[in-house]
């Protein structure tokens, strides 16, 4: 079967300054999380998926189609659901009227059939019962279920989502992440984030950008066994760690290369993750 | 109890369509036997299930039609069809670049009364022409329009949208800087020479747009015009302005208008894509 996405030796410049550097992926169904710290290239990346970028180079295709073309791109923007890093949303607005109106960019003309479309997926972000009330009076969570709930239109078979969790707590963001994987389990989703829990609990796949390149491209528990073996924890930091953080418990939790007698733990995806990086990223710690 | 009411009765009563004495005999049978009471709730429940469900699907769709802005109410008695007026009404702000244009006339008006005749004609030609196009910049700033982004994503033209949202917002302000034309009529058409400025500015800021943010064009249009009127007022004599606006500048706008619109088409494929 044909990758949802594919691409080869994309790369986006501006001006001089390059973005990413001969990107080679190929995903299909299932949920792959793009990490990397500020800079990295993850927006970028993410916005020439949903076609609102054009690269500089390389080769993309999408859904078998070329979005380089009129045709392509419009025929993939009938079937893609995207959520930007930022996307505002009318305060003055319903959280059904806010829909609607993107039904309307997304072509669904018919009227009825467009308010059945937008009742099933506000249902679907369980936001049904609170339809009718202004965007200014949801929570930050249902504020975020509304801007899902738009991507959902038309059932699309690409979802890509630049940092959907940011700014949510903790039981938003578990409410988030489940919405998530209850609809990926015929599409392509591909998400962008800071937090390498969002990887662990959510993704088949994980990518991690540095400096536009890709520096990892695996699962989540082979991203975690690149820390096998040197993770420790001790009553005092260690100098020589890569990276060190004091754990709840009033002890120090390292990665980087331990003594011969420390006490090892299991690794998780964020010690992969900082390990690969060379350090502290600005938000991956916890 | 020798007689029960079969299922056949039980819908027709159900239904109303049992004569006044063989109603009155099921129910008085109702009254006495449980199990005719459920055959009967049966059929009831059935069918007023089915009305309940027509009539809630009804009643949700009726409730759910978007309350209409007095923007989209006035679209769509002019006959612009619904999916139009939406988007053209998409966002509350987009008033505020009316009352911009609005306020823009009032101020060129108590000039016009305040100042000599000659003075206010060619401040008022000078500056109603950057009404349309700063009401562009504000409809199109970047944290006015929230779902900006997102129409480089959707299958609707970018390009299309565009042009949509920006008929928006210069029409209405050019009707608003109308308000000012009175105090000009005994001029003739000269009363109506910053239409063509107007236009060639909005054109212009579009075209730019194929390379920068919308906002920016705008302000870039604005700003040259602006730097060209105050050159020719320094340069010329109040009459020779006059005479500059109403003729060379008549003949340069059409020209700008000409080929911004020719620039739009030849680069209509880049406003597909965001800006950077």
């Amino acid at each position: 079967m044909d990758p949802f996405v594919s691409t080869r030796s994309l790369a986006k410049s501006y001006g001089r300054s390059p973005a990413l550097a001969g990107v080679d992926l190929d995903l299909g169904v299932g949920i792959t999380g793009l990490l990397g710290p500020n800079g990295a290239g993850k927006t970028t990346l993410l916005r020439i998926l949903a076609t609102s970028l054009a690269p500089t180079s390389g080769e993309v295709r999408l859904l078998g189609d070329d979005p380089s073309t009129a045709a392509g791109r419009l025929a993939v923007r009938r079937r893609l659901g995207y959520v930007p890093q930022e996307l505002g949303l009318y305060d003055s607005f319903s959280a059904f009227d806010f829909v609607d109106y993107v039904a309307i960019l997304k072509e669904h003309v018919d009227r009825r059939a467009r308010h059945d479309e937008v009742r099933r997926v506000l249902d679907e972000v369980d936001l049904g019962d609170v339809r009718s009330k202004r965007i200014r009076k949801l929570s930050g969570g249902m504020k975020r279920r509304v801007t899902l709930a738009q991507a959902l239109l038309g059932d699309p078979a690409l979802l890509v989502l630049d940092e959907p969790t940011v700014g949510l707590d903790p039981e938003q963001r578990l409410r988030f992440r489940q919405l998530i994987s209850r609809h990926a389990d015929h599409r392509c989703v591909v998400l962008s984030t800071h937090m390498t829990e969002d990887v662990e609990a959510l993704c088949d796949r994980v990518v991690v950008l540095d400096r536009g390149s890709v520096a990892f491209d695996g699962t989540p528990p082979a991203l975690a066994g690149l820390a096998a073996g040197r993770v420790w924890v001790d009553d005092r930091p260690d100098p020589g760690a890569v990276v060190s953080w004091r754990t709840g418990e009033g002890r120090h939790r390292m990665v980087g290369d331990p003594p011969a007698d420390a006490e090892l733990l299991a690794p998780t995806v964020q010690d992969g993750y900082l390990l690969l990086n060379g350090g502290v990223p600005e938000e991956a710690v916890a | 109890m020798s007689w029960h009411i079969d299922q056949a009765v039980a819908e027709r009563y159900a239904d109303r369509r049992l004569d006044g004495a063989h109603s009155a005999s099921v129910e008085a049978h109702l009254e006495r036997c449980d199990a005719c009471r459920a055959t009967v709730a049966g059929a009831v429940d059935g069918r007023d299930r089915a009305l309940l469900d027509t009539i809630w699907t009804d009643l949700t769709a009726a409730l759910d039609v978007p309350e209409l802005g007095w923007i989209e109410r006035a679209l769509r008695r002019v006959g612009v069809g619904e999916a139009s007026a939406r988007l053209v009404a998409g966002t509350s702000l987009t008033t505020r670049s009316y009352l911009a244009a609005a306020l823009m006339s009032v101020v060129l008006a108590v000039l016009a009364s305040r100042s000599s005749y000659d003075d206010a004609f060619v401040t008022f030609l000078a500056l109603a022409p950057l009404g349309p196009v700063l009401a562009t910049a504000w409809l199109f700033g970047l944290r006015r329009d929230p779902v900006g982004e997102l129409r480089h994503a959707v299958p609707i033209s970018a390009l299309w949208l565009l042009l949509v949202r920006t008929a928006a917002a210069v029409v209405p302000a050019i009707a608003l800087t109308a308000l000012a034309v009175p105090w000009s009529l005994d001029r003739g058409w000269l009363a109506v020479a910053w239409l063509l400025p107007a236009l060639a500015l909005v054109a212009a800021a579009l075209a730019l747009s194929s390379w920068l943010t919308v906002e920016v064009a705008a302000a870039v249009a604005a700003g040259l015009w602006f730097a060209g009127v105050l050159t020719l007022r320094v340069r010329l004599r109040l009459d020779a302005l006059v005479g500059a606006l109403t003729g060379p500048v008549q003949l340069v706008s059409l020209a700008v208008l000409v080929g911004a619109v020719v620039v739009i088409v030849l680069r209509r494929e880049a406003y597909e894509y965001r800006e950077v």
